[in-house]
């Protein structure tokens, strides 16, 4: 096992007796590695860091849950995976009904200052959409990378707003299921 | 962004308690449906004796057998499910799943097999009056403990988790009425199993409103921080 995860164990080991100095190391540790992971699997189309700060409060209500006889990989890929489906679950509804251009950081205005994860990011953000249909790939390119508003972008594609929006929805519902069968891979590394 | 998240991870640090990890999934299944059988059967022995004959119909007649070893086993597998899926990053096996729809298969099989083929004769020996109202009330208790391990973070909460734990708990109740209450195909399907549908809508309704609670609960701690 990689010594940094065996690391990680050995201190949330330590937090579910009471640690607290332990803990806080390994959130601290594990805060970055779960951010990274995102990035990776989505680029920017999702906020990194509120669902990274969203995983390490569902760490924390399943404290409880982890097996210290078993690898602790799994079990934070687990927690992700839920916090990345609720996230998208909370898109896909805004979609249909009160999707606000505020909600959606426009990704060509980079949210990334670090000019070595800008690339990765952006090519992971390109490389999710592929997988999409066309009309759901455009309307997440639409919005997220050309940085329309719903409006314009269903003026553009000939479609009535609300059926933009479902199409808007659809995408991220794809998207979810895409992740969950997705992150396994290269978590830490 | 980054001071957020300190002030995150120094009010989680600020709230852990030392916490007794759980127990494997299977081992808290294996004692949940040992506490929920013994309690169904003791209570429904308790209310009424069960039908004279029902062990001679166990005998006798392997297509009930297979119908009550299959929905029991079945039950089991869900109720596996509903604590396995409160671990991250627990799986359940695909076989372990293959074997869910298998015995779901058999399980409903079997009970069609009981209007055509040879099962025991139907017959008011042993019947209770109101034994629909008793597995409502007995899936019901099993409901009820449901929800506190739900309250406590022991279970899955997902979707289908919540028509998991309706289902399950009444399938309890609807498998012991089959042993204790009059023996006819038409009853068991209508009085019997019925009310364990019943039982799915309310689990699933009752969880969906426990869940609101807490996550507005949640919202307002947050708000109130």
């Amino acid at each position: 096992m990689d010594a940094r995860f065996e690391r990680l164990q050995e201190l949330l080991q330590r937090a579910q007796r009471g640690d607290k100095a332990a803990y806080g190391t390994f959130l601290s540790e594990v805060c970055p590695l779960i951010k990274q992971k995102i990035q990776l699997t989505l680029g920017d189309l999702l906020d990194s860091d509120d669902i990274a700060q969203e995983c390490l409060i569902g760490i924390h209500r399943s404290l409880a849950t982890y097996d210290p006889s078993k690898p602790l990989k799994p079990w934070i890929l687990g927690v992700t995976r839920h916090k990345i489906a609720d996230y998208f679950r909370v898109l896909a509804r805004r979609g249909e009904t009160e999707l606000r251009e505020t909600d959606f950081p426009v990704t060509n205005q980079e949210s990334s200052t670090n000019p070595e994860t800008e690339g990765p990011q952006r090519d992971a953000l390109r490389s999710a959409l592929q997988h999409l249909p066309q009309d759901q790939r455009r309307a997440l390119e639409l919005t997220k990378i050309s940085g329309l508003s719903c409006r314009e972008a269903s003026l553009k594609e000939g479609i009535k707003e609300a059926a933009f929006r479902k199409r808007i929805s659809r995408a991220y519902e794809t998207l979810r299921k895409r992740v969950e069968k997705d992150l396994e891979s290269n978590f830490g590394e | 962004m980054a001071n957020d998240r300190n002030k995150l991870i120094e009010t989680l640090v600020a709230d852990l308690k030392p916490v007794q990890p759980h127990r494997p999934p299977w081992v808290r299944t294996g004692i949940w449906f040992i506490l929920v059988v013994v309690s169904t059967v003791m209570i429904s022995y308790a209310v009424q004796d069960f039908r004279p004959n029902f062990w001679d119909h166990l005998v006798q007649f392997p297509r009930f057998n297979i119908e009550l070893i299959s929905g029991t086993a079945w039950t089991l597998t869900l109720f596996y499910v509903i604590f396995a899926s409160n671990v991250p990053g627990e799986k359940v096996s695909a076989s372990a799943n293959r074997l869910g729809t298998i015995l779901l298969a058999v399980f409903v099989g079997s009970i069609v097999a009981g209007f055509v083929i040879e099962s025991p004769e139907a017959s008011r020996t042993g019947a209770r009056p109101l034994c629909d109202l008793e597995v409502l009330i007995y899936g019901s208790g099993a409901l009820a403990g449901f929800l506190f391990l739900l309250r406590k973070g022991i279970l899955g909460s997902s979707n289908w988790d919540r028509w998991r734990i309706g289902l399950s708990t009444g399938l309890i109740s609807a498998l012991t009425m089959q042993l204790a209450c009059m023996y006819d195909p038409w009853h068991a399907l209508l009085f019997h199993y019925g009310p364990t549908l019943i039982l799915a809508l309310l689990g699933g309704y009752a969880i969906h409103l426990m869940k609101k609670y807490q996550s507005q609960k949640a919202r307002l701690t947050r708000l109130d921080n």
